[in-house]
């Protein structure tokens, strides 16, 4: 009994090890950079709209980050969404669309 | 002193507690365990540290050293000298930035001991740190202009840092006579916000326009190109051919002194005297910036762009317009930016782990009217060589563009401003 409550504060003290080495996450320390005008925890600043909850983040990041500035968006108030998402990794990319479709919608 | 002081020395003993050696060694793992970071400055920086931090490091005891002084924003405060927008409305309320874990202290901070690891408030009492985060903004040289000085300031007004400056500086506008001059001084960079003058000029333009149509106004320029200069110049030639025009320092815009008791303005070959000169002064770190050689004697901090911990003290981080992140200018978004990345390198120090990869951002808008505005953009890299700009993300809004997309990008400006505010200070 004894061994057992051990191994279970041992459990519980590597749980909270594992949780304060995600602090902040690589989708939460970049989501900072989309908060900055996206209002804060990513609920929206009218006119930008919110992040959190939206699963489409993934794919409309990718569009941007691919699109080509002599055809697309450069030339509209997406200039500033495409560079932005020429500045992330894939990985990066990842980590960002998963914090915010782990996060309730406003 | 007052009751405020002996809550403040109680926390300051407890904090000073650290240095003594304990009794038994379960207590100093558990004092140990709560480290303390002390952060001077409450704007943008500053306060996007504090806050960041205290959620990514949630044992980790805060000080935030705020002064005595209110806060007004920079950012907008152009919309106040042209009576667009209050001054009131610029106040950001920072006592809402105390929690659980920030003890705000509205004293200003003296000077510090790199090695002792103590910051020294304005009346002499010490805080211990494990980590100091310096966030003071600019000090203002109006005496490094020959016949300028602090005594000259509400002559030759700047308002570079907002408050009731601002309005002193709107009441001033508002009387210059028509058919009158105005100039605007732009000092050699860096300085605070490099694109700030130039939207001053537009929105000052725009005023003149509506309400003192035949004045005059001269931009009185040290650099010789400028931020976005391609747009600015486009929308002067466009809205204000005959009003405005731009010398830079090559065309005699290199101001050289000033007289305050007649109010001209003087550069190599012409002396001016105009009904308004907003002389913006020559810029370095704040003050307690440059303590402990900090500053290397160059009036802005040395730093590694990966923490933001200074090259002369790696226990001392300098973020914001104190501190050297060249290519990234010297603006509120900047600021928040490095916060971040200070507060998460902190927060993965303090549990054992490496800083994260530090992505740095950058929006800067500028407003051409009250309606419209134009955006530079900029993602970066912190490395062992400084800042580097990522590969395609520099750039600013189109050249040529309807008028509809400069209105919608100023309401993207109004939608990223109420967002900085949100997550600096909790508004």
């Amino acid at each position: 009994m004894r061994t057992l409550s051990t191994l279970l504060l041992l459990a519980a003290a590597s749980a909270a090890a594992a949780a304060q080495a995600e602090s902040p996450s690589r989708g939460e320390f970049l989501a900072g950079a989309c908060n900055a005008c996206h209002g804060a925890e990513g609920r929206g600043s009218p006119p930008l709209p919110p992040l959190q909850g939206r699963d489409d983040l993934r794919q409309q990041l990718q569009a941007w980050k691919g699109s080509d500035e002599a055809t697309d968006g450069v030339r509209g108030t997406a200039h500033l969404m495409i560079r932005f998402a020429r500045g992330l990794s894939d990985a990066d990319i990842d980590a960002l669309a998963t914090f915010y479709a782990r996060q309730e919608a406003p | 002193m007052t009751g405020r002081s002996t809550t403040l020395g109680r926390r300051q003993f407890l904090a000073g507690s650290l240095l003594l050696p304990m009794a038994f060694g379960s207590v100093r793992a558990s004092a140990k365990a709560a480290a303390h970071v002390v952060i001077v400055g409450g704007g943008f920086a500053g306060a996007t540290a504090a806050r960041h931090l205290a959620r990514w490091s949630p044992e980790t005891r805060i000080s935030l050293v705020l002064g005595r002084d209110r806060y007004w924003t920079c950012p907008f405060s152009n919309l106040a000298v042209i009576g667009e927008r209050s001054l009131s409305s610029l106040e950001v309320r920072r006592d809402r930035l105390a929690t659980d874990n920030i003890t705000v202290v509205p004293l200003a901070a003296r000077d510090f001991d790199p090695l002792r690891r103590t910051l020294r408030l304005e009346d002499d009492r010490q805080l211990t740190f494990d980590r100091l985060v310096l966030a003071p903004g600019i000090d203002v040289m109006p005496e490094a202009i020959e016949g300028h000085g602090p005594d000259a300031v509400d002559t030759f007004p700047h308002a570079w840092q907002a408050g009731p400056a601002t309005d002193h500086l709107a009441r001033r506008l508002r009387a210059v006579p028509d058919g009158g001059l105005v100039i605007l001084s732009v000092p050699e960079g860096p300085y605070r916000c490099p694109p700030g003058p130039y939207e001053r000029a537009s929105l000052m333009a725009w005023w003149l326009a509506r309400h003192r149509p035949r004045t005059k106004l001269i931009i009185l320029d040290a650099n010789t190109s400028f931020t976005k200069d391609n747009l600015f110049r486009a929308h002067w030639q466009d809205a204000h051919p005959q009003r405005l025009s731009w010398r830079g320092r090559d065309d005699d815009g290199q101001l050289r002194r000033v007289d305050a008791a007649r109010g001209s303005v003087h550069t190599d070959f012409e002396d001016y005297r105009p009904d308004l000169a907003c002389i913006i002064p020559p810029q370095r770190a704040g003050a307690i910036a440059r303590v402990a050689g900090l500053d290397g004697g160059r009036g802005w901090c040395s730093v590694d762009p990966r923490t933001f911990a200074s090259t002369v003290h790696p226990n001392v981080h300098v973020i914001g317009d104190a501190a050297i992140a060249n290519p990234m200018p010297k603006s509120a978004f900047a600021a928040a930016s490095q916060a971040r990345i200070c507060a998460a390198a902190i927060a993965a120090e303090f549990s054992g782990r490496r800083p994260p990869e530090a992505l740095l951002t950058n929006t800067c808008y500028s407003l051409l009217t009250p309606e419209t505005a134009i955006a530079v953009t900029g993602s970066y890299r912190g490395t062992s060589e400084g800042v580097e700009t990522l590969p395609g993300t520099a750039g600013t809004s189109p050249l040529e563009a309807p008028a509809s997309l400069r209105e919608a990008e100023a309401g993207h400006a109004r939608g990223w401003y109420a967002s900085a505010r949100a997550e600096a200070f909790g508004e």
